[in-house]
């Protein structure tokens, strides 16, 4: 008798385990979700802005932006006032096969008394979520008349 | 007889049953810390895979930009950095060796010494892309390039 | 006496306590490492939010320099317009160079002129221009555009060092 009593409690025992402890790792694995899922989001952002400032510093420079887009993202589709560059997973510029990101450069140009002031709107993105956006001017003088 | 075998088969039962319940329960609960175990270390290596390229890249990005004076390539590899400070001109050199990228500032015309470690890489290359614009490419130890384009704002670059 | 009436173990594999005592152990194994994973994860993100905020107000900072070139270039170009002496026209420029902010510095040796805008707290953009001479074709050039960190504020701290002797 005392023997079946231990069995039982034995039981019991195990069986409140098992509820403990199954509930604790439902909460366990939506913490390690989360944490997961907040660094693939920080890599994510880190390389969209990585690639996001590259674009900017390309239309900051004094040569051509179109030629050096060209150039440096062959890919790229690019219009008058628009580029759009596909990304991969990774970031990397590839064809628009198998996009997952896109980075879309939309230009604008306002001239002045004295020169053209040029607007640059880089922003990173896929079909569900926006990853990170840049605004970047650039002013170039007119030569005075001699 | 037959009775104290019974008993004795009885006993074992008794016995045994609840052990192994014991011990399923004991392995199935060991697997799933292991397996918490292995998602953190996962999660920990990774972190420290994209911290390290994208400090690299983020170092040698705002070194640049923070440089006033000529900037010039030794090689793919070396960047070369000159700077005056109170009449006094040093160089610094930015390069890759040995699976690092290191830095060191010297006096104008001496050779790297005691150089600092930035980050641990698999590769660093650089090169100009216009006057102006220069382009470097980190590989982390997981082989991930990170490629930037760095605008240096001068009108006057020495090459 | 029944033989299976022991004291201790009786009629089961392990003792009351023991299950109780692995799951309170594994337990804090895995919480352990829950709290690590998420410590590790939520560093990474605020380090990526401070690294995203300061690329962006490096770009707003250059956004404003950009802004200022144009109303420099468009005050150099009317002062142009009715000064031809390049003494006078210097004087000029650098009254007017006080109009436009930005801790704007002009050096009448070499007639530069240095902007600053701020980044962040530790921060600036300094940027260092030359006024051309009104015979030139382009009214200023872009010497350097650079960054600069502010050094840290230590007044009220002092600590004594070992002067070696």
């Amino acid at each position: 008798m005392k023997g079946r009593s231990k069995s039982v409690g034995l039981l019991i025992e195990i069986s409140i385990s098992i509820l403990f402890f199954s509930l604790f790792c439902a909460i366990a694995l939506q913490l390690f979700v989360h944490a997961k899922t907040m660094s693939e989001n920080s890599v994510l952002k880190t390389k969209a802005m990585s690639c996001a400032q590259s674009v900017a510093d390309l239309f900051r420079s004094n040569e051509d932006f179109h030629d050096l887009i060209k150039e440096q993202y062959p890919n790229a589709s690019i219009l008058q006032d628009q580029i759009v560059i596909s990304l991969d997973k990774d970031m990397q510029p590839i064809s628009s096969d198998s996009e997952a990101y896109q980075l879309t450069a939309s230009l604008n140009e306002e001239p002045t008394e004295t020169g053209i002031m040029k607007t640059a709107q880089i922003s990173v993105h896929s079909e569900s979520a926006f990853l990170c956006s840049l605004e970047t001017k650039k002013y170039f003088p007119k030569e005075a008349a001699s | 007889m037959q009775h104290s075998t019974a008993e004795k088969e009885h006993a074992i039962l008794r016995f045994l049953i609840p052990f192994l319940l014991v011990c399923l329960f004991a392995v199935c609960t060991i697997i799933v810390t292991v397996s918490g175990l292995k998602v953190y270390l996962k999660i920990q290596k990774d972190t420290d895979l994209a911290y390290q390229s994208r400090t690299g890249a983020s170092y040698v990005a705002n070194r640049l930009r923070r440089t006033e004076g000529a900037i010039s390539l030794k090689d793919n590899h070396t960047l070369l950095l000159t700077e005056d400070e109170n009449g006094t001109a040093y160089e610094t050199y930015i390069y890759f060796s040995d699976n690092t990228l290191w830095e060191s500032t010297v006096l104008s015309g001496s050779e790297p010494i005691n150089s600092e470690k930035i980050v641990e890489a698999s590769d660093f290359s650089i090169q100009w892309i216009a006057s102006d614009l220069l382009s470097f490419s980190i590989t982390g130890a997981d082989g991930r390039q990170d490629t930037r384009n760095v605008y240096l704002g001068k009108g006057d670059l020495n090459r | 006496m029944n033989r299976w009436n022991h004291r201790g173990k009786v009629g089961v594999g392990t003792n009351i306590g023991f299950v109780s005592l692995l799951m309170i152990f594994l337990t804090l194994c895995l919480t352990c490492f829950c709290v690590l994973a998420l410590s590790i994860a939520s560093k990474d993100s605020r380090l990526t939010e401070r690294s995203l905020d300061y690329t962006q107000s490096y770009y707003q900072a250059d956004e404003l320099s950009q802004e200022t070139l144009q109303k420099l270039d468009l005050g150099l170009s009317t002062i142009k317009q009715n000064i031809n002496d390049p003494s006078q026209y210097y004087t000029q420029a650098s009254v007017f160079l006080e109009t436009l902010g930005q801790d704007a510095r002009y050096e009448e040796a070499d007639h530069t002129v240095t902007f600053t805008y701020s980044i962040s707290e530790k921060s600036k953009l300094l940027q260092v221009i030359q006024i051309n001479a009104p015979s030139e074709k382009t009214r200023y050039t872009v010497l350097s555009t650079h960054t600069i960190s502010l050094p840290d504020d230590l007044s009220g701290q002092s600590q004594n060092l070992w002067k070696g002797n």
